[in-house]
């Protein structure tokens, strides 16, 4: 079922690289099929003769089938000068958007999942961290959180204690702020924006806004290509497809404080477009 | 020596796999397969007109198909001529599992890249192409078992082995599940069990090796 | 098969359902199978010890069967908890000081190994062993087509406990007999004396004739041999 909730809130349906004068992009958002289309001037979105509201930002273009509840959130590191603009393309995953949108938030996985990359198995512990839910702005966030990475990014050489941020301005999108290894004190912003095909199936648009001049463009796609097909195959196997809700259903742990946090703020935004709300 | 490589590419895989288990030394230029199609660009096919990857450079030999790159790669630096049998039988079956190893490409392969990517294909046709193949290997392997044998030619893998394992191993991610092939997953495991074996992503290190010991503090839990 | 959860409607037999062979089972072995419509992990310790969860982690739900095995645990591959021969959990990564309570466990079915076969039961209470029936394993096979089709093709001259026994090419075998989901069945195929590789060789290819004799009785729709990915993006052609 889809709810007002789900309804009213903007989801990236493509980057803003597809839009070339004369194309028609065929997406489904939400179970219903949607049409992008550019004329050479201007970029519409329709479901059916219907028309949708648009809006082109972060590399990607922006729609919702409602009315928009609140503007799309602002990432304005993101649009500093300097950085280069990083948007990967879309793989297709068989999960709850919400399940996609968890996983981003996890540490704990790197050792096993991300091998030699993001984490090792002789480094796995996590740290305590801090998690609020900020009410005034209706977000998630998480600080202070560390973690040992055999190869943090495409730039970085041997292993670090790497510190991250995250943040979830909407329940379809969650941001990383990380240590930037070419530039101390900055962050490097990876982004994961989730398009809702189905309450099991979505499309994630990886998006990066980085400080790093050296490496070259094709690398830094496929590190995050790497990443997250490596997640893919855990995302397609875990039970149930939907994201449980209910406490008694999946047991977490103090690393899994961010998932806690952010599953409490689905279910009080009442956002349980992916989710499982009653027990199986 | 020079690789055109994309990272999700299973046919590139094959090539960081077997120079990893030869230990042979290479550097790697990513080609933006997907989303730039850069294979489609000019620059790209002026390299090589058919517009796929890998490409592999080599002083002035380029190469542009994986089985032609491993083949070359074995008898140019497996000395011991166990990757590349040239004994007439052997040659003869290596070449057809070569060939098989390009069906796979074209049912699992393509599957993959529809699931992954939606890549306009009838997804359902090459599901149930790469299962027609899948139970041919089970039947192969079947045999090889009754034999003692744990490779597609003996008991020593060769680049049969290498050429059909990336979209075997991947079949999943096309959502051809390998549950009920039994002796196809003792295969990937003798695979994956290789010395020097390289991951990529989809096909997991083996975390299970018999040799690898239980995290030390649930080790010094135990013995306490 | 599609990424199929334990159905809700399954009613555990109180018999032990034949799932794998013996032979090419080796020690730290973990593969996903299905008794009852339950899907399960199954996996061998090093030491040779046979269990058979529910195949769903209780930390996030991941599927067991794609995790690995260490000495006699079973860890899960997304975030390394490891679980004991008695299903509950001795270590979680994340925190290696924390020693996990007792309400952390996966959950245990029953698993048996005898005469040539692997066993699940999903009974609450672990059923007897199943009759003495010796057997040499020669293969498994996946048919899709559903046992009373099996049963039909086949002259089964002996059935004991999920077991057919029968002749293939002159040879006395025994046929381990198996439920998939989507109406599809697994067999597991033994002879009851000890034969030569060339003999399994002809066994095998008889049993897949008789895969092609039953399948074309009974055609499974597509779905069952090559899984159809849910929602409406696999029929939209959402193709840019």
């Amino acid at each position: 079922m889809i709810n007002e909730i789900a309804l009213n809130d903007w989801y990236p349906v493509a980057m803003a690289s597809e839009l070339k004068p004369g194309c028609r992009l065929n997406r489904v958002l939400m179970e219903r099929e949607i049409q992008i289309s550019n004329d050479g001037d201007k970029t519409h979105a329709f479901e059916g003769s219907r028309v949708l509201p648009l809006q082109i930002r972060y590399d990607h273009v922006w729609t919702s089938l409602g009315a928009p509840a609140r503007p799309l959130f602002e990432i304005p590191e993101g649009e500093q000068d300097g950085r280069r603009l990083v948007a990967c393309g879309r793989v297709h995953v068989r999960c709850s958007p919400l399940r996609a949108v968890e996983n981003f938030l996890d540490i704990a996985h790197f050792p096993y999942v991300h091998t030699g990359i993001l984490g090792a198995e002789d480094h796995p512990e996590v740290e305590r961290y801090d998690v609020e839910i900020d009410d005034e702005k209706d977000e998630v966030w998480a600080r202070q959180v560390k973690f040992f990475q055999p190869q943090a990014a495409k730039s970085a050489e041997g292993g670090i204690m790497a510190d991250y941020m995250y943040r979830v301005p909407a329940p379809t999108t969650s941001i990383l702020y990380k240590t930037c290894p070419a530039r101390v004190g900055e962050w490097d912003i990876i982004t994961l924006f989730v398009q809702p095909v189905s309450e099991t199936t979505c499309d994630v648009w990886p998006w990066m806004a980085l400080y790093d001049d050296e490496t070259p463009f094709n690398d830094l796609v496929q590190f995050q290509q790497t990443i997250f097909m490596q997640d893919r195959s855990i995302l397609e196997n875990q039970i149930p497809a939907l994201l449980p809700l209910d406490p008694k259903m999946e047991t977490p742990t103090r690393a899994d404080l961010t998932s806690i946090a952010y599953r409490r703020w689905l279910k009080r935004r009442r956002m349980f477009y992916g989710a499982q709300t009653i027990a199986a | 020596m020079k690789l055109y490589d994309y990272v999700l590419s299973g046919n590139c895989y094959k090539i960081r796999l077997f120079a990893a288990l030869l230990g042979i030394p290479y550097e790697t230029v990513a080609v933006d397969l997907y989303p730039g199609k850069e294979q489609t660009r000019p620059a790209f096919l002026r390299l090589n007109p058919a517009g796929t990857l890998p490409v592999l450079q080599d002083g002035d030999l380029t190469l542009t198909d994986s089985s032609a790159i491993l083949t070359y790669l074995a008898r140019r630096h497996d000395p011991t001529g166990q990757w590349c049998p040239q004994d007439p039988e052997l040659l003869a079956q290596l070449v057809g599992w070569l060939s098989f190893a390009d069906d796979l490409t074209r049912t699992s392969g393509a599957a993959r890249l529809h699931a992954i990517f939606k890549k306009p294909i009838d997804s359902v046709a090459a599901q149930k192409g790469a299962h027609a193949l899948l139970r041919r290997l089970e039947l192969h392997l079947c045999d090889q078992e009754f034999d003692d044998s744990s490779f597609l030619l003996g008991k020593a893998p060769t680049i049969a082995d290498i050429a059909c394992f990336p979209y075997v191993a991947l079949a999943p991610d096309g959502g051809v599940e390998l549950d009920g092939y039994a002796a196809v997953q003792r295969w990937i495991y003798a695979i994956r069990k290789l010395d020097g074996f390289l991951p990529m992503p989809g096909i997991h290190p083996l975390h299970e090796h018999p040799d690898k010991p239980l995290p030390e503090g649930l080790n010094a839990r135990l013995e306490a | 098969m599609t990424q199929q959860s334990p159905s809700p409607t399954a009613k555990p037999s109180s018999s032990w359902i034949p799932v794998a062979l013996s032979a090419g089972f080796r020690p730290g072995s973990n593969i996903r199978v299905f008794a009852d419509g339950n899907d399960i992990a199954l996996w061998s310790s090093f030491s040779g010890k046979l269990s058979a969860w529910v195949n769903r982690c209780p930390h996030r739900g991941m599927r067991l069967s794609h995790g690995f095995v260490r000495g006699e645990m079973l860890a899960c591959i997304y975030h390394g908890w490891h679980f004991a021969q008695d299903a509950n959990c001795k270590y979680i990564p994340a925190h290696p000081e924390l020693v996990p309570g007792e309400m952390i466990c996966a959950q245990a079915h029953h698993a048996h190994e005898q005469d040539g076969l692997l066993w699940v039961s999903c009974a609450e209470e672990e059923p007897d062993a199943p009759a003495r029936l010796p057997g040499f394993g020669v293969r498994s096979l996946l048919i899709d087509a559903p046992r009373p089709v099996l049963a039909g093709v086949l002259e089964v001259t002996h059935e004991a406990q999920g077991r057919w026994e029968l002749t293939l090419a002159d040879q006395p075998v025994i046929l381990g007999v198996q439920d998939w989901p989507e109406g599809r069945t697994g067999v597991h195929l033994l002879t009851k004396e000890a034969v030569s590789a060339e003999t399994k060789k002809m066994l095998s290819r008889e049993l897949e004739a008789m895969r092609r004799t039953c399948e074309a009785i009974a055609p499974v729709s597509a779905s069952a041999s090559a899984s159809v990915p849910s929602g409406p993006s696999s029929r939209s052609g959402d193709a840019a």
